[in-house]
């Protein structure tokens, strides 16, 4: 992983090496951001039946999978909890939106499948009240 | 109070009229439907059929609660123990690769008619899954456990100290 800032000390102070995220973790970063602003998609489920989970600082990123493919490309996992609307093209707005924020963020070339698992939907009670 | 329960024969295709229901299914997973194109698959967990068709019963008047007694009573404990929620409580849902049945415990409001009652929620709860999920429900089978009186849930008062 290639260091963001190169450690160096002077008489200021030491400069703190904070790794850049790599692409996989950029990737799931994105993915989820774009996935969770799409109007119908409430939360982000937990991911649990996903391979290649993405941590971030030791955490796990919740909802989101990445896992490498040939050429530099990477098949996304996103699992989502949904309000009630037609599942289908809301699968397909989501993939757009994705596609689209992958794009702005250069990552459109490394972007593969978009693989989309509807966990629950929320409840009308608890969607009212958040 | 006696179970009564309804079956919608006419909803049912002829091919899936033998005894027993038949759903479709695509072996193994616990999720629902899967549909692949060359931009990523999309599945539905079944605990997304089992919400729907509980928030799309209890969407229709006269429809007190769901779950049978016993459903009811432990209703609180399932939950706390992650059985269920209290949405999801008196609902049973089969679900395949392209269609799913559905089973509801319900509990109705004294004085309503159960029959039209009932055919309102299997109209419901089969437009809303559809609607949503793009599954096709074979049927939808009601049992009516109770009926709920005004001042069922005020406790009266206690006869000894």
């Amino acid at each position: 992983m290639t260091p963001a800032v190169s450690p160096a000390s002077s008489r200021l102070g030491s400069l703190v090496v904070v790794p850049a995220p790599s692409v996989r973790v950029r990737l799931a970063q994105v993915a989820l951001g774009a996935a969770l602003s799409v109007d119908g998609v409430a939360a982000a489920g937990q991911g649990n039946r996903f391979a290649g989970a993405v941590t971030l600082d030791g955490a796990p990123l919740a909802g989101v999978s990445v896992i490498a493919l040939r050429e530099g490309r990477y098949e996304l996992g996103l699992a989502l909890i949904a309000r009630p609307v037609a599942l289908h093209a809301l699968a397909d707005r989501v993939r757009e939106r994705v596609t689209v924020a992958a794009g702005v963020a250069d990552l459109g070339d490394r972007l593969g499948p978009i693989n989309i698992v509807f966990e629950d939907i929320a409840d009308p009670a608890i969607v009212e009240v958040a | 109070m006696a179970e009564q329960s309804t079956t919608p024969e006419q909803k049912v295709e002829p091919e899936r009229t033998a005894p027993g229901r038949q759903v479709t299914r695509r072996g193994g997973g616990s999720q629902a439907d899967l549909l692949r194109s060359e931009r990523g698959t999309t599945s539905l967990g079944n605990a997304v059929v089992t919400k729907v068709a509980a928030i799309a019963a209890r969407e229709i008047g006269g429809v007190h609660d769901l779950g049978g007694g016993v459903a009811r009573a432990m209703g609180g404990v399932s939950g706390r123990v992650g059985m269920g929620t209290e949405t999801t409580r008196g609902v049973s849902v089969e679900v395949g690769s392209r269609q799913a049945a559905v089973d509801l415990s319900l509990v109705l409001e004294y004085g309503v008619s159960v029959p039209e009652v009932t055919e309102a929620v299997r109209d419901n709860v089969i437009k809303r899954i559809e609607g949503i999920t793009g599954l096709e429900v074979t049927e939808v089978n009601i049992s009516v456990n109770d009926l709920y009186f005004p001042g069922d849930d005020t406790g009266g008062e206690s006869r000894v100290e």
